[in-house]
């Protein structure tokens, strides 16, 4: 069952708490050049072939 | 002969004992829970650790009961207005008669909750790596539901709910913000 429009509601609530404890506000964290999902996956490949050997 | 016959008797009787021991066991099993002495009694494990009609497993806590909620939203990178509304990515499933003969989509939807609850469970003195599996199976979850603009980035949350009607909200873990 999807969220209701008060419980998203609530969750923004929430999430401004986490950001503002993680230490930035609002859409500060969107950063000039956020990691990207092709890099990640190249990180990965990396390592689990560091680990094969 | 007939001796033989006796002894298969006496041991038939004492299998049946058995099984009509364990039975019962398994039975107060589902309304009691068994500490640390009686697990020592049940050195091979026989008795099953979980009950069969109900969430919560036993012996663990209620956190056990959540439903998991994956959500994501998009901002432009960079920018400063306002990020999108939190849209659904994967959400607990009403399941439908129908989907006792034909859910095709039901193990990647229970692998990507099974994700998700890694996530959300995740201990914070350990940070995530987001190259690991479970976050980056999400991610690619979120970005082929959401499909943001090139110039936008992506971030997703991981939410547990626990109920069905007034229930609480509970976010559990915050992703970074990613490009595709």
């Amino acid at each position: 069952m999807k969220l209701s429009a008060r419980e998203l509601h609530e969750l923004e609530q929430l999430v401004v708490a986490w950001e503002q404890k993680a230490g930035f506000r609002g859409t500060a964290g969107v950063r000039a050049r956020p990691l990207s999902l092709a890099e990640l996956i190249v990180q990965r490949r990396r390592a689990l072939e560091r680990r094969v050997g | 002969m007939p001796l033989s016959v006796a002894l298969a008797e006496q041991l038939a009787q004492i299998v049946l004992a058995g099984v009509a021991i364990l039975l019962t066991a398994s039975v107060l099993q589902q309304f009691r829970t068994v500490g640390p002495k009686g697990h020592l009694l049940d050195a091979l494990a026989l008795v099953p650790q979980w009950k069969f009609f109900a969430q919560d497993a036993v012996g663990l806590d209620p956190d056990w009961s959540d439903d998991w909620h994956v959500l994501a939203r998009v901002a432009a990178i960079g920018d400063a207005t306002r990020p999108t509304p939190w849209q659904p990515v994967i959400a607990p499933a009403v399941r439908s008669g129908w989907h006792f003969i034909w859910n095709p989509h039901g193990r990647s939807q229970a692998q990507l909750l099974a994700y998700a609850e890694m996530l959300g469970r995740a201990h914070p003195a350990e940070p995530i790596n987001p190259a690991g599996l479970a976050y980056l199976t999400l991610l690619r979850a979120c970005f082929d539901v959401v499909s943001p603009d090139r110039d936008q980035a992506l971030q997703f949350a991981v939410v547990a709910t626990r109920g069905r009607h007034e229930r609480p909200v509970f976010l559990r873990y915050l992703s970074l913000w990613h490009v595709r």
